[in-house]
């Protein structure tokens, strides 16, 4: 995803994309790592409210769903729409702050 | 022609803002640390980042003017505490360190190696020469990370 947002005039919509996928892969670790399964919804609210239950249940700060949700909000937008998505930036901001707030929330099971 | 009347502490300076975008762009959402007090206050890296927002590795930095430099502070590098570890070398000359001056006598990593060049933007750009290798670190340096990373204020972090 970073090494294409060099060029963000020729790979906006890769961008989106990865920004997308990254941070699903990356909800779903977070799920498996502390509950052993991952949401299997494919409605994403009901996703969502399974990482709510997760901080919750983990005493973690769940202030950085909200850029999960933001993605997924847009997931259909940037993977099926007919139009040019035009904040590939965002959503790679999106995904960024979705890592920094798992890993650091999560540190002890994402430990590389 | 200001970079000619630069001192070299202004260089390394240069160089370590170089080093932390490389690695900004390498690592996976990094806390970035200036002149870091690491492992204690008696030993500071010029850079050191944390992989993914302080949950993963630990890379530290040395930026040194000269060949020389550099390869007389091999010694003290192998002594510090980090997953990996680099020598980020401006104004190397012609000459280049002997690799297997790199390799620890025991055990496993390599010192990495950053070079740097101008763009014709003016702007300083570091760039891998010889890749690290990962060094082993024990569960202690890892409970130490952690606390460095709870109590420090990263220089560059992605904020939630």
């Amino acid at each position: 995803m970073l090494l294409l947002a060099d060029d963000l005039n020729s790979f906006d919509a890769a961008v989106a994309l990865l920004a997308v996928h990254c941070a699903i892969s990356l909800n779903d670790a977070v799920q498996i790592a502390v509950t052993g399964k991952r949401s299997k919804y494919e409605n994403h609210s009901q996703t969502l409210a399974d990482l709510r239950r997760v901080c919750g249940d983990n005493r973690v700060d769940s202030k950085g769903i909200s850029h999960l949700a933001w993605l997924l909000t847009n997931k259909t937008a940037i993977s099926y729409g007919d139009k040019r998505f035009t904040y590939a930036m965002l959503a790679r901001d999106k995904a960024e702050r979705f890592q920094a707030w798992a890993y650091s929330g999560f540190r002890r099971v994402l430990r590389a | 022609m200001h970079k000619n009347i630069l001192t070299e502490a202004q260089l390394e300076a240069r160089g370590m803002n170089a080093v932390a975008d490389l690695l900004a762009r390498r690592l996976i959402v990094p806390k970035v640390f200036f002149d870091a007090a690491w492992p204690s206050k008696l030993c500071r890296v010029d850079v050191l980042a944390v992989d993914r927002a302080g949950a993963g590795d630990i890379h530290a930095v040395e930026v040194k003017f000269g060949i020389a430099a550099a390869r007389d502070f091999v010694p003290r590098l192998m002594q510090v505490s980090a997953h990996y570890k680099y020598l980020a070398i401006l104004n190397p000359g012609s000459r280049r360190l002997q690799e297997h001056a790199l390799y620890p006598k025991d055990g496993l990593g390599r010192i990495g190696v950053i070079l740097f060049e101008e763009s014709e933007q003016d702007r300083l750009i570091a760039r891998i020469d010889i890749a690290p290798e990962r060094f082993r670190v024990g569960p202690d340096v890892i409970r130490q990370i952690d606390r460095f990373t709870a109590k420090q204020h990263a220089d560059i972090e992605i904020r939630v």
